[in-house]
């Protein structure tokens, strides 16, 4: 599970290091392959970081609101009909 | 939403590319064909995707391995000259050609943002490509699409149904280009698609729940494509610059 492990164990950042290492030793000043690289990590940051944001929200405001019909009922001062003072 | 079924999420490498692997069982398509791609990398993302999954597997969150298997499956069966026509018909109602006269802030607002990356690709492309208040939106010139058509020719299918998927996104074929050449960010061009959502939230406030949810879900298909395309379309060998050791 991804959870027991630590992030720098994963395929993915170990993927990225070396990566960013195999480019490192360049005489070119402005390599294009390094320029690359570097907005390749950027959009799997925004990625990772927007799917984690998103999935946050979707919790928050869309996993909640399952509600019981009782507490549906409560809410706007009802009874079903099985609970007590509730109308048959 | 189903339960995480596997231990250990691995990659390997057969004979029509990298396969994705839960515990002992091969990943596969939603039409039941062996999950395969042509990218190193691109499998070791879509693995990431499967050993991020906690107690049960939200498939809304995992966009590459979506992008995966319509590329695999092809659901809507299309070929590569259809997905190109499909792709360039967008730059007729393309969002970046689309102004509005009224209100004049945001009026300002879409010419100082838009004009300049419409500027960019017409002079990156060489074509003309324009703005429009009408109604029926800007007359793109037959050689401007003729332009792009071509472009898009030169990749492959895989790569291109990441396009097509970033354009319908963004609903924009002019952002979608300044993203696939590496001229903006996906955070700038999400905002430049939203640009009048953002205005109205600058105006009237923001409401967390409808308005950051778009913006986050945009953002990670977006990126999600983006990267897609990238990966599909790049060699997977590194050259090295200096000799070997």
């Amino acid at each position: 599970h991804a959870a027991g492990r630590h992030y720098r164990d994963s395929p993915a950042y170990r993927h990225v290091l070396a990566a960013f290492r195999a480019h490192r030793v360049t005489s070119e000043k402005l390599c294009r392959a390094q320029q690359e690289l570097h907005f390749q990590a950027a959009t799997y940051l925004c990625l990772l970081r927007s799917v984690r944001e998103h999935e946050a929200l979707h919790r928050e405001y869309h996993g909640k609101g399952e509600r019981s019909p009782e507490e549906v009922a409560g809410l706007v001062g009802f009874r079903l009909p099985q609970q007590p003072g509730g109308k048959g | 939403e189903r339960k995480r079924f596997y231990q250990n999420v691995s990659i390997s490498q057969g004979e029509g590319g990298f396969e994705i692997n839960l515990d002992h069982r091969k990943l596969k398509t939603p039409q039941a064909k062996l999950f395969t791609v042509p990218s190193e990398a691109l499998a070791i993302a879509v693995a990431t995707e499967w050993d991020s999954q906690k107690d049960t597997i939200k498939f809304y969150t995992m966009h590459l391995t979506t992008l995966c298997n319509t590329a695999l499956d092809n659901p809507t069966q299309r070929n590569k000259t259809q997905l190109i026509r499909a792709a360039v018909k967008f730059l007729e109602t393309d969002t970046l050609c689309y102004r509005v006269e009224e209100p004049p802030a945001l009026a300002e607002l879409q010419k100082n943002e838009w004009d300049p990356v419409v500027a960019w690709a017409e002079e990156r492309y060489n074509v003309t490509i324009g703005s429009s208040t009408s109604i029926l939106g800007p007359n793109i010139p037959a050689s401007t699409k003729e332009t792009f058509i071509s472009h898009l020719a030169s990749y492959n299918m895989w790569a291109l149904q990441g396009i097509e998927f970033v354009i319908t996104q963004l609903k924009s074929l002019i952002l979608s280009m300044g993203l696939i050449d590496r001229h903006i960010t996906v955070e700038k061009a999400v905002l430049l698609s939203r640009l009048e959502e953002e205005y109205q939230i600058r105006r009237w406030g923001n409401v967390e729940w409808a308005h950051d949810y778009d913006l986050c879900e945009l953002r990670a298909r977006t990126a999600a494509g983006t990267l897609f395309v990238h990966l599909c379309s790049e060699s997977s060998t590194v050259k090295h610059k200096l000799l070997q050791d």
